[in-house]
């Protein structure tokens, strides 16, 4: 068979992978704090075709070399609930998961728990601690009535950062782990913190929608050189 | 035998090559920093004079038209991202990076247009598995994604780090792709400043345009027909001139 053949199979499956991690992105554009990846190919090698001209080389197809996360910060809608908090900068959420581990997070549609003994801790939507800048789990301060002061809260609440945000890892349900490339998380206290205000998805629906064209057109094509490589092994087969 | 035959063979063998490039063309239309290649075809009596010249012939003849493939280095469009990492060159120079790959020796440098970095695990910046970026003083450990590059290619840290980004261009046209975006050259000069301009946030696009591979591909098959309807011909001459012409009794 032909190099372009393969090429060309090549270019379908990586733009179906495309085609796979912009799907992801638009059912995410409305997932609070959703920051999406973008597929960056690469060409694979090359080989020469005829060993006295250097120059006669033949490129083999494309990959997706790796995934880069658009880590920008987006709009920021008004909730009107004072639980509700969102970071106009680079920064994160510490939630310290039901395991013990800590992740961070974008999303910050928090709430107020009530433990057994009474007293109350500020959590996400899956039960998850929220810490404060120490890395411990906040403690809520009370009204003269006993209930919790919902005010004092955005006070506590730590924002950390780190040294390179577009490395983080995502864990799902709007978590993301720290690993080598974004560094140790920073508590940070310079950053602003916003009440009433959630983040909106990052992922923007007509920029992904112009990418599932593109991925479309460049699949349908890559089809169409499979389809013409084809042809043409129909035609050495009936040449006799 | 007739030469016909094999001239038209050799026709079908290089409109398949100009399909192989344009297939791995059309593979790539959408791989950031990519230039697409081009099959530069010679006549059979420049070929034939370069043999003739080079030794005796015998009487075999190659029939090989087909000279070399040229990459087109032209200018991609940009596409703005806002992604610290991101960077794009306006003109015709490089950016410079260090393969991580065991294929290469220690010093090897391979040029690349694509300016799609990430931050690898030991805070270097680098262009994903190929390799990392090099600065004027080597690799760049950078640490940080706080960071902006002014238009001339200088790297300046929220911590107060700074980092020339080493760029070259190629004199002439000749440049051997290496996969992975990358390209290496016989000719690489430092660029001038001037001649560039490096811009932040965006990344340069594939220069391939897709209708001029379609229409390169459509017009590859067409007269990879023809040549076989030329090969079928010359080939029921051959089979007259054997089955009557030659008929005993």
């Amino acid at each position: 068979m032909t190099n372009g053949f393969y090429s060309a199979s090549q270019g379908v499956l990586t733009m179906q992978s495309a085609m796979d991690i912009t799907a992801n992105n638009i059912a995410n554009v409305s997932t609070d704090g959703f920051k999406p990846l973008r597929a960056s190919f690469s060409d694979l090698i090359y080989t020469v075709r005829n060993k006295n001209k250097e120059n006669v080389d033949t490129g083999h197809g494309v990959k997706i070399d790796k995934t880069d996360r658009i880590f920008k910060v987006s709009s920021l809608r008004n909730t009107g609930n004072a639980l509700d908090f969102a970071i106009p900068s680079d920064g994160f959420f510490a939630v310290q998961r039901s395991d013990g581990t800590i992740a961070y997070t974008r999303d910050g549609a928090f709430s107020l728990g009530k433990t057994p003994d009474g007293t109350y801790q500020v959590c996400d939507d899956k039960g998850g601690k929220v810490l404060d800048a120490e890395g411990n789990p906040l403690t809520v301060t009370y009204n003269g009535d006993g209930t919790p002061d919902s005010a004092a809260i955005s006070e506590k609440i730590g924002v950390y950062r780190f040294a390179n945000p577009y490395g983080i890892t995502s864990d799902g349900d709007n978590y993301y782990l720290s690993n080598e490339s974004t560094g140790e998380a920073v508590a940070d206290d310079k950053l602003d913190i916003l009440s009433g205000y959630l983040e909106n998805s990052t992922a923007d629906l007509a920029e992904q929608m112009v990418n599932v064209i593109q991925y479309q057109r460049a699949y349908s094509l890559n089809i169409k050189m499979v389809q013409t490589a084809d042809e043409i092994e129909n035609v050495v087969n009936n040449l006799r | 035998m007739f030469r016909g035959y094999y001239i038209s063979a050799n026709g079908m063998i290089n409109q398949q090559r100009i399909l192989d490039v344009t297939s791995n063309n059309i593979a790539n239309s959408k791989t950031a920093g990519f230039k697409s290649d081009r099959n530069v075809s010679d006549t059979f009596e420049r070929q034939l004079i370069l043999i003739r010249g080079r030794k005796n012939t015998t009487g075999t003849i190659e029939y090989r038209n087909f000279e070399k493939t040229q990459t087109d280095l032209t200018q991609g469009s940009f596409e703005f991202t806002e992604r610290r990492l991101d960077a794009a060159i306006r003109g015709d120079v490089f950016f410079n990076i260090a393969p991580t790959s065991n294929l290469y020796e220690e010093n090897d440098v391979l040029l690349t247009k694509n300016g799609q970095f990430n931050i690898d695990d030991e805070g270097y910046l680098a262009l994903g598995s190929a390799g990392r970026v090099l600065s004027t003083d080597g690799p760049i450990q950078i640490g940080t994604a706080d960071f902006s590059i002014s238009n001339d290619g200088v790297i300046t840290t929220s911590d107060g780090k700074t980092f020339t980004l080493k760029l070259s261009s190629v004199d002439g046209e000749d440049v051997l792709k290496k996969g992975d975006n990358m390209f290496t050259a016989e000719n690489v000069t430092d660029a001038q400043a001037g001649n560039y301009e490096v811009i932040q946030g965006a990344y340069e696009r594939s220069n391939v345009d897709i209708s001029t591979e379609m229409t390169r591909a459509i017009e590859a098959q067409r007269v990879f027909d023809a040549c076989s309807q030329a090969l079928k011909q010359i080939d029921s001459i051959n089979q007259r001139a054997a089955s009557e012409i030659g008929k005993i009794g």
